[in-house]
């Protein structure tokens, strides 16, 4: 199939359908809404179900129920919505079932604005609600990843009967960029669902989903089930990118948007002498923390970029392990970091430490006066 | 009136409010939007009724209709989807002295805070709720709301919309405690501002159904009736919307509707064909929560002292 020119949240629900979800649940918001739009003119056409509920609560617990029955089923919302959902979230990380969620990121806390951001970061791969448990979390940096991602998340969703959460921002889900759609699955055959799917007790006996277990031996035995899936993903689903690492004095790491904004800094860096690689974190839990750490140890310093007040960061640091020193620059609110003023941090940066080629910042100082 | 008392000039309020004293940033509504009308109406009304502006809060969740605390120089919330009724029942509770209006609309009262919507009918605080009816989610650009007409084609119903729509009203008057229930129309100055007073007027919740125009996505579903008032049926009666003369000729349609008859305003609620405008259902004797969260908040700590100190002397032995 050839590229063709998408727009990220249609690519995205197209994604969605081509990779055999049967059934989609949300409600508007922007900067997401074209996702359910998308939903919502394709799936009665193809016999599935679209559903507009009447808030993301009910979204999320609608997932709940059509994942609880086998059904391939995803929602969508932005960061207002995701709060919303978080209670729903908890509930289906313990009663494992497979359930795909897409974050197209906004300013926040509270209502915020609809500028794209990373500042559901924390959010995402920390806190997504109460309880011992993580999502898979991947993060698209081009309308292409989004489209692969998605599907990928899908698959990774029912390997492990998890949640996975696709995080992009408002950038990704409004731009328009030449990417290609996956071919076209075919629905699950209702006779195909897994054992435990809640599919009718004929000559069975009957499943029953639940995350409520009384009794603190009960309870703890599922958390140590849940936990050695969680170590099971971290050993076998971590995924990033590298960029010129190979012979790099400073280390940029960034993810998302961001991310790609950073692999012209690495090209402009290098132009003028900086030898600067980047690491882009695919899944960002779990986090390429081992890859991290030996680059670290490689490097002068490692320096990262992120559309918040330095989130990802904290795990930077733990990856580092103190190894050289961590920088950090990031703008808030919706403003994405442009090379322009990312490069003169990292230079700062890489005077600071030393690093070779990074100038005296005379340069620099005449640019700011222009 | 008979006579002038020796101290009248102390009757004299010190502040006289004018219409600027109420008016907060230019309201950036799309022209023609039905909300401009409901503003100015309650801009008035502030005005008519010298409601000081800092004893004056208005609460909105979020939509459209929900920056109109923007547009008000009174205290302002503007907040979260859906949750403008507990974030005003919050404020009432223990502000008993504010004179609270919401600002809600279809999407945010009558979908995602439905759930919100039926308790605080039940709580029934003494507040003007204001539900901007334009039966579509204008802020995010056209999709079904609950009260879009069937059949109605949406970006998230591209077919039409396939359910029969949520009648608000009759949803009112069937929650425990209700206790005002109104419909105006924004293209009815007159009307809106009369209902919209006695709402204000009203001791507890009081629940208006705006139907409001949406130029840009719904607007040919309220321009028939705009057209031809023969399309709505004028409520009357002496403890219902006071009918000006202007109104009562604009009006063919008219019918006598004793507000405090709940099984008749049920009728009319469910009524399409003329659609009735006016005070459906008033009940001044419903408990307002208010009453209850803010005893004793005005007697002093030695009171309540001595209110402690007589309930523990009856069991002096």
């Amino acid at each position: 199939m050839a590229a063709e020119l998408l727009e990220g949240n249609a690519a995205i629900a197209e994604a969605a359908i081509r990779a055999g979800c049967e059934a989609f649940y949300g409600y508007p918001i922007t900067p997401q809404t074209e996702v359910l739009e998308h939903f919502s003119k394709r799936m009665p056409e193809l016999g599935r179900v679209f559903l507009q509920a009447e808030s993301e609560v009910a979204s999320i617990n609608m997932v709940y129920g059509a994942a609880s029955a086998g059904a391939r089923v995803m929602s969508s919302s932005s960061s207002p919505g995701i709060s919303l959902m978080q209670e729903g979230l908890s509930y289906i990380a313990c009663s494992e079932v497979p359930a795909v969620l897409v974050n197209i990121m906004r300013g926040g806390p509270g209502l915020g604005n609809v500028q794209p951001s990373q500042a559901d970061y924390f959010q995402a791969t920390k806190m997504a609600g109460h309880g011992d448990y993580h999502m898979i979390v991947l993060a698209p940096s081009t309308v292409q990843e989004a489209i692969d991602h998605v599907v990928l998340a899908f698959d990774l969703a029912e390997k492990y009967r998890t949640i996975a959460m696709v995080v992009a921002d408002g950038a990704i889900g409004q731009m328009m960029e030449p990417a290609e759609l996956p071919p076209m699955r075919p629905v699950r055959r209702f006779e195909d669902r897994p054992e435990w799917a809640l599919t009718g007790a004929k000559g069975r006996d009957p499943n029953v989903i639940t995350s409520l277990y009384l009794g603190a031996e009960n309870l703890e035995a599922v958390n140590i089930r849940l936990q050695e899936k969680l170590a099971r993903i971290k050993a076998e689903e971590v995924r990033w990118k590298e960029y010129d690492t190979d012979d790099a004095d400073l280390l940029l790491v960034a993810f998302g948007t961001v991310g790609r904004v950073c692999q012209t800094v690495v090209r402009e860096a290098r132009a003028k002498g900086l030898k600067v690689g980047l690491l882009r974190p695919i899944t960002l839990w779990p986090y390429p923390e081992a890859r991290l750490h030996e680059l670290a140890g490689r490097v002068k310093g490692v320096f990262t970029v992120e559309m918040n007040a330095g989130q990802m960061l904290e795990d930077v640091r733990l990856a580092v392990e103190g190894q050289c020193p961590v920088g950090f620059y990031g703008r808030m609110g919706g403003v994405i970091p442009l090379p322009d003023e990312i490069l003169p941090k990292l230079e700062e940066f890489a005077r600071e430490l030393g690093v070779e080629g990074a100038g005296d910042g005379a340069a620099h100082a005449e640019d700011a006066d222009a | 009136m008979f006579g002038l008392k020796t101290d009248w000039a102390m009757d004299v309020s010190p502040r006289y409010f004018t219409l600027e004293d109420y008016e907060g940033g230019v309201a950036r509504w799309c022209p023609g939007c039905g909300d401009h009308a409901v503003l100015s109406a309650v801009h008035r009304i502030l005005r008519d009724q010298q409601l000081p502006p800092e004893k004056v809060v208005a609460v909105s969740g979020i939509g459209c209709s929900s920056r109109f605390p923007h547009y008000l120089s009174t205290f302002g919330f503007h907040g979260l989807h859906g949750r403008a009724l507990p974030v005003a029942e919050g404020i009432k509770a223990r502000r008993p002295d504010l004179d609270v209006w919401v600002a809600t609309g279809d999407g945010d009262c009558v979908s995602i805070g439905a759930g919100h919507w039926v308790h605080a009918i039940r709580y029934n605080m003494d507040m003007v709720v204001m539900l901007f009816d334009n039966n579509v989610y204008g802020l995010t650009k056209k999709q079904t709301s609950p009260t879009s007409p069937k059949g109605l084609k949406t970006n998230t119903h591209p077919r039409g919309a396939w359910l029969p729509p949520v009648n608000p009203l009759q949803a009112t008057l069937g929650f425990t405690n209700v206790s005002f229930v109104a419909r105006t129309v924004d293209w009815n100055p007159l009307h809106l501002y009369a209902t919209l007073v006695e709402a204000h007027k009203h001791k507890g919740l009081s629940f208006v159904q705006i139907l409001q125009r949406c130029p840009q996505y719904t607007g040919f579903i309220y321009e028939e009736l705009q057209n031809d008032p023969d399309g709505l049926l004028l409520l009357t009666h002496e403890n219902g919307v006071p009918v000006d003369p202007a109104l009562d000729r604009m009006y063919k349609n008219k019918l006598e509707h004793d507000p405090s008859d709940i099984h008749r305003a049920r009728e009319l609620a469910d009524q399409h064909s003329p659609i009735p405008i006016g005070i459906f259902y008033r009940n001044e004797d419903r408990p307002r929560y208010e009453e209850f969260s803010t005893q004793g908040m005005d007697m002093t700590v030695e009171e309540k002292l001595a209110g402690l100190e007589a309930e523990l002397d009856k069991f002096a032995i």
